[in-house]
């Protein structure tokens, strides 16, 4: 599987881990991974530490993340490398969501 | 699943059809070679027992024939005879056959062994499924790609590429990748200029570009300003718009005293080559994508930048920096600017863009051009 979800025993962080190439070929997989968390949690991280290349429907599909998910949970970006964090900073993604 | 059984005697047809009874086969049998060529064709089985001894013709032949048939299909054979010698079993697998037993042959063994081409068979059919599936959407793509390249054509139109201050140029991969570039003259002199890539691939990343044509040949008119356009923009492709898709974008405006307005959301930083440097922070992108934030949200704060007289500015898609040569290396910031800072500086803005066009192919090589490319430059 290119994608592993974990909840926290706290239940109020949810960890999404995405192994590969970030790309169109996961957009039913990256939406069932977060589908179940929409609400009631604190934090959702997506680890990005396994991501070898990403694309622009990739931003796309952490968009429509932002916009499924409850505006009370942050949505973090984690583990980017430079290649991915400069994508992500030059479409200003640093204002939807936690870059760490 | 359909089972033919080949056999010239009848105890024999009615033993593998009372063996195969309890797993929901179909069964048919045929007693001469003639027979089991035409049930072959017109009941097309999916398995197939044989008996090689027949007095009807030769069943080394008929295993050549039903292969020969078969083509690419995977139809398994199973002989099953009384003329079990090494020299048979060779001759019939070398024809084709699948499968050997001598009778008279023992039912679990025989049962185990069409488990396992049931299983082929099932598999099989499953893959040339989907081979046909992706056959078909394969020519879907292509033709939708066609398509894409056709609306975007037919959109930048009215495109002024020939302008004496700048020049467009669009290399077209199979793929269509969402790029666009629009250029219009105003009438105070002043040079508009879009350079977008929308999400995605193929005629979805069409979809906004026919509005935000027409918006911008309107502005260019009205002379509207970069912020209104680019609030404008971003209106048309919030309604339109899926929320997984936005647009990268440059709105620009050369005013003839060489001051470069722009507004520019998620596009890689453009270059500005001057007579003995180039420089990549200039003209970067501060903003999101247009497509994305609410009207309420969007920012239309816009630069501006005074390009010294003699210098020009280069926008370069994704397409070229990501372009690989014959090793699969991509061309990356360092290396396409080194290729612009070769040609020499005083030449015409067409000489120009020939010169890094050609610089670049060379650098690709054979390798294949994944995406389209768009490369603009604009003199002072």
């Amino acid at each position: 599987m290119s994608i592993t979800v974990t909840v926290e025993q706290n239940s109020e962080r949810v960890g999404i881990r995405v192994v590969g190439s970030f790309d169109f070929s996961l957009f039913n997989d990256f939406r069932s991974a977060y589908s179940d968390y929409l609400t009631g949690f604190k934090e959702l991280v997506v680890d990005m530490q396994a991501v070898e290349y990403l694309d622009s429907a990739a931003l796309g599909m952490l968009l429509s993340m932002r916009n499924s998910v409850s505006s009370d949970t942050d949505i973090i970006i984690a583990n980017s490398n430079s290649f991915i964090r400069n994508i992500l900073m030059i479409s200003r993604f640093d204002k939807r969501f936690t870059i760490t | 699943m359909k089972l033919l059984v080949v056999d010239s005697e009848e105890i024999y047809r009615d033993i593998i059809s009372t063996c195969v009874e309890s797993r929901g086969l179909q069964t048919k049998t045929a007693a001469s070679m003639d027979e089991a060529l035409a049930l072959y064709n017109e009941w097309e089985p999916d398995l197939i027992t044989l008996e090689v001894l027949s007095p009807s013709g030769d069943g080394i032949k008929l295993i050549k024939q039903l292969k020969d048939v078969a083509q690419d299909r995977i139809i398994p054979i199973m002989v099953i005879t009384f003329k079990s010698d090494d020299a048979t079993m060779n001759a019939c697998i070398k024809a084709g056959a699948d499968d050997f037993l001598a009778k008279p042959f023992n039912d679990i063994l025989f049962n185990t062994r069409l488990s396992t081409h049931l299983r082929n068979v099932m598999f099989s059919k499953e893959t040339f499924q989907k081979n046909r599936d992706l056959i078909y959407f394969q020519s879907m793509i292509e033709r939708e790609h066609r398509m894409a390249h056709q609306v975007l054509a037919h959109a930048m139109d009215r495109s002024e590429d020939h302008d004496e201050k700048v020049a467009v140029t669009r290399l077209a991969a199979t793929t269509f990748n969402g790029d666009i570039a629009l250029i219009k003259r105003r009438e105070d002199g002043a040079l508009l200029l879009f350079v977008g890539d929308f999400t995605g691939h193929g005629l979805p990343a069409s979809i906004g570009a026919l509005p935000l044509t027409q918006a911008f040949f309107k502005a260019a008119s009205d002379n509207t300003s970069v912020a209104q356009l680019a609030n404008h923009f971003n209106s048309i492709l919030i309604d339109i718009l899926p929320d997984y898709m936005f647009c990268a974008a440059y709105i620009m405006l050369l005013k003839p005293n060489d001051c470069l307005e722009f507004w520019g959301g998620g596009m890689p930083h453009a270059f500005i080559i001057g007579q003995d440097y180039i420089d990549m922070e200039g003209i970067h992108s501060k903003h999101m994508p247009l497509g994305i934030l609410s009207r309420d949200e969007f920012e239309d704060t816009t630069t501006e930048v005074n390009l010294c007289s003699g210098s020009r500015v280069v926008i370069a898609s994704d397409g070229v920096l990501e372009m690989c040569n014959d090793e699969g290396v991509m061309l990356g910031d360092e290396q396409f600017k080194s290729i612009l800072a070769s040609p020499d500086n005083c030449i015409s803005i067409d000489s120009f863009q020939s010169a890094l066009i050609e610089q670049l192919l060379s650098y690709q090589g054979k390798a294949e051009q994944l995406d389209d490319i768009t490369l603009l430059s604009i003199n002072t």
